[in-house]
């Protein structure tokens, strides 16, 4: 039978704002072409028209699923290009919404690899417990969704009252909810069928291809901005990294899973450890950094997200770009679905997690 | 083996019919609504005395949603809410506390016109919801019986 | 001749016990309205199931109280048949409009084979099947071998790649679990030494086939599954990967006649396994078409209780799981029944011919 060219999205019940191009060859894939591009907002265009405070709700909207650890690269640049040095207590709030907005975000994204597979009760039960934390976030920041809450100098908010209570509560049922998913779901024999030896990325091509974040964890490379570049509070934290030797669609999954247990003890531990004392130092509404350059880097819950600032000594950034961990994953997938069945197609492309929004920019 | 193979088949199964059972999240919304807590970012209010005009609201909104206008003499922010992101910026860089932003969200207007608020319109508060709908929030986290709202 | 001669002949026609029985059993149990009403039941049971076991809701509206939701099927359907039929510019017209009308009929007509209790009647026992024949098994698995071709058609006669993926994936998947499907019939009616569905349950009274030939229920239930195509089977749909794989294309009346045809399906396979596996409508107490209906719910509940729990497989996997798991086990289930007959005749409710 001749190949035949099918166009795998953007109108597709799974592909997301992009489209595949799929040569495929009876059931068999034998070439993949991602066509991006559908939610190109020009947001790195955006950010040289507004000044450096305005820039952070703009920011964020590079990828709202994990909209806490998103800014927090950016403004930590930011506060680099000003040469200020943030408060104890605000370092400890930031991880604190890092690795909240890390649960959110894996919470969608292993929600996401169910529905890749056809398994829609682990995104809904994923989703309801995604609940606990978004109330967390609306008592903290004041936004379910996109915080704003992070901006350089500091953070907006203290803790509110009865916080520290409300989140041991529900960090409790959370973490006994977690031993519910790994019995349904990572240990339900159809999932590991479907999943397991899917996609997989050897570590030496892992490297190679420069993916970053849980993908890679999964492929056994230990790497991880908290531990070896540490950022915020992270240093005086206790926490691993878990890593995967296989690499397949099961191994990001679980690297993932294993990732929330460590954000609830990390959460645990700063919320115990946080120091009193300024939330903000005083920085001015339109903040004019001097004539100069930045580079920050933190870990998303995607992976390693970039900010490179030029500052002309102007109010607005000369130049902000941004280098997306969902981009640098998306060279994964067409190396990844060559000569695969059809069906893998979509737990190839959830279990990377990668978001059009974040590709585009 | 054998055994694991069964159980790794049966007990999602298992699983799955206990969760019949639970209480969940969700909220039936026009009936039943969720307790916004004190943060909350819904639409700003403005405080009419307590403006004094700065136009710092107006300076570091993001999206241009507001715009100072003359009122007698006197400039007062005026808000457009179909260009607001609610990133509560205006409220938390007034110098006086004039501008605060409201539990309100239920914004949708059937005229494009009316998303716009000249401070006069600012300043009312958004009304509380009507005694039909039943004001809830989260009351007990239980692993065997689920989440109950009250 | 006068007109009371007429009326008098008439009613002797009309009026009269044969007649209205045959009346209840073609048109109410198990004629067109069982099927019709399970449909609506069905959907309406499936939608709100599945959000009790997702955590959510479920339907609300439409319908009183906690029946929220049964009368959307109704208002959904109306709508759908107001719709345009729209012909791809690819399609093969004639096939495409006349493939999917064809569908519920022929599911319709394997139900008419089904006898589903004794009618409740003083005098000779009869049966509340439509259309009675010995071999009624027979028929009923051969009208429900007819559903690959359809699809394979329709799957073609759509003209697009996703209902061409989908037609090909439909192909493997139901011909390859027609074979089990039959095996393990063939062990209830090895056991029973009939074909006919009311010696079947008969034969049960002393004890249920699922207890005495588990390993046949199992084949014939998750075949059965296959042969639905409910989750983790439903690889010929998986929108997940091929939109809506063989019925990508339809609209208008046409999905409704492929929806009501799966879901009639669904009520003849839960009949079957009702039938063969957990005796029928034998039962103490109660009637015996309450036995039959209250069987009948459970199974259906677990055939879609297979969508809240497992994700969907794919096609390689389950023509393994077919060809290298279920047939064997079928084989063996056979082998068992005959060493049985053998050593130990008096457990088989009917002596055995070979034996
Ligand atoms: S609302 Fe506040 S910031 Fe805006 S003009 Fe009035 S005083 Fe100034
Ligand atoms: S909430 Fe943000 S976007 Fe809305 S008016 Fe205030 S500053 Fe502007």
């Amino acid at each position: 039978m001749s190949i035949m060219r099918v166009r795998w999205g953007p109108q597709h019940p799974v592909s997301g704002q992009w489209a595949f191009w799929l040569d495929v060859d009876g059931d068999i894939v034998v070439n993949m072409e991602p066509d991006i591009g559908y939610t190109h907002r020009g947001i790195e265009k955006v950010a040289e028209n507004r000044t450096y405070i305005q820039n952070v709700p703009v920011v964020e909207r590079t990828s709202v699923f994990d909209a806490g650890n998103i800014v927090f690269g950016y403004v930590q640049a930011v506060e680099e290009l000003m040469g200020i040095e943030i408060p104890e207590r605000a370092k400890y709030i930031r991880t604190i919404v890092g690795e909240m907005s890390r649960i959110v975000s894996h919470l969608y994204g292993l929600g996401l690899l169910a529905i890749a597979v056809g398994f829609e009760t682990m995104l809904m039960w994923f989703i309801n417990d995604r609940e606990l934390f978004l109330d967390l976030f609306e008592m903290l920041t004041g936004a379910r969704i996109t915080y704003s809450f992070f901006i350089p100098g500091g953070v907006l908010h203290d803790l509110p009252q009865g916080f520290y209570d409300e989140a041991m509560r529900r960090l409790d049922y959370f973490e006994r909810r977690l031993k519910d998913y790994w019995k349904m779901f990572f240990l339900n024999r159809t999932f590991i069928t479907r999943t397991r030896g899917v996609g997989v990325l050897k570590r030496e091509d892992a490297i190679r291809l420069g993916v970053v974040g849980p993908n890679l964890r999964a492929s056994g490379v230990e790497a991880d901005v908290r531990k070896d570049e540490p950022y915020a509070a992270y240093d005086q934290i206790d926490f691993i990294i878990p890593t995967e030797k296989e690499g397949d669609a099961y191994a990001r999954g679980g690297v993932r899973f294993h990732e929330l247990e460590q954000s609830v003890s990390i959460i645990r531990q700063a919320l115990k450890k946080i120091p009193d004392g300024k939330i903000r130092v005083k920085v001015p509404i339109t903040p004019t950094p001097p004539k100069g350059e930045a580079y920050s880097r933190v870990e998303t819950a995607r992976g390693e997200i970039g900010y490179y600032i030029i500052s002309d000594g102007s109010n607005r950034p000369y130049r902000v770009k941004i280098s997306a961990p969902s981009f640098r994953n998306l060279l994964a997938m067409p190396f990844l679905s060559r000569n695969v069945p059809m069906a893998d197609i979509p737990t190839i492309y959830l279990s990377l997690d990668l978001i059009p929004l974040d590709v585009d920019r | 083996m054998v055994f694991s193979w069964i159980v790794s088949i049966l007990r999602p199964l298992g699983m799955a019919f206990r969760h019949i059972f639970k209480y969940r999240f969700t909220v039936k919304y026009p009936y039943y609504v969720l307790e916004t807590s004190e943060r909350y970012r819904g639409r700003p209010v403005l405080d009419l005395a307590k403006c004094v005009g700065c136009g710092v609201c107006a300076t570091i909104c993001p999206n241009k949603a507001i715009t100072m206008v003359n009122v007698e003499d006197r400039r007062y922010p005026q808000f457009d809410a179909g260009r607001c992101c609610f990133c509560g910026f205006c409220a938390y860089f007034c110098l006086t506390s004039a501008l605060k932003m409201n539990g309100g969200y239920e914004l949708s207007e059937y005229d494009k016109s009316n998303l716009i608020y000249p401070p006069e319109k600012l300043v009312k508060v958004p009304p509380p919801p009507p005694e039909r709908k039943k004001v809830v929030k989260l009351k007990k986290l239980s692993l065997s019986t689920g989440v109950t709202h009250g | 001749m006068n007109i009371e001669t007429i009326i008098e002949s008439l009613v002797a026609l009309f009026i009269n016990r044969p007649f209205i029985e045959m009346l209840i059993k073609v048109l109410i149990f198990p004629g067109l309205m069982f099927p019709l009403l399970f449909v609506v039941f069905a959907v309406w049971f499936e939608r709100k199931l599945l959000a009790k076991v997702h955590l959510r809701i479920g339907p609300l509206h439409v319908g009183p109280g906690p029946l929220g939701g049964i009368f959307q099927l109704i208002a959904d359907a109306l709508k759908l048949l107001q719709k345009e039929i729209i012909v791809p510019y690819n399609a093969h017209k004639i096939l495409y409009n006349i493939l999917p009308l064809a569908m519920p009929m022929i599911s319709l007509a394997a139900m008419a084979f089904i006898p589903v209790a004794p009618f409740p009647s003083v005098g000779p026992v009869d049966y509340l099947v439509v259309f009675y024949t010995p071999y009624n098994i027979l028929v009923v698995l051969a009208l429900f071998a007819i559903h690959p071709f359809l699809v394979i058609g329709v799957g073609w006669a759509s003209g697009s790649k996703y209902t061409t993926m989908g037609a090909l994936r439909a192909a493997y998947q139901l011909l390859a679990y027609e074979v089990p499907v039959m095996l393990s019939a063939a062990c209830v009616v090895m056991v029973t030494g009939s074909f006919d569905l009311i010696k079947i349950v008969e034969s049960q009274a002393n004890i249920w086939y699922i207890l005495l030939l588990p390993i046949a229920f199992l084949v014939f239930f998750v075949s059965m599954m296959a042969e639905l195509g409910r989750r983790p089977f439903d690889i010929p749909h998986a929108e997940q990967e091929i939109v809506y794989g063989w019925a990508t294309e339809f609209t208008g009346v046409h999905y409704v006649c492929v929806m009501f045809a799966e879901y009639v399906n669904l009520c003849v396979a839960s009949c079957l396994v009702t039938l063969l596996f957990l005796g029928g409508w034998l039962g103490p107490v109660l009637p015996p078409a309450a036995w039959f209906l209250i069987k009948f719910g459970i199974v259906v509940v677990f055939f879609l209780m297979g969508r809240g729990v497992y994700p969907r497989l794919r096609i390689d996997q389950l023509l393994n799981a077919g060809w290298r798991i279920l047939i064997p086990l079928a084989l063996i289930q056979i082998f068992i029944i005959l060493v049985l007959a053998k050593f130990a005749p008096w457990i088989l409710p009917v002596t055995f011919v070979g034996g």
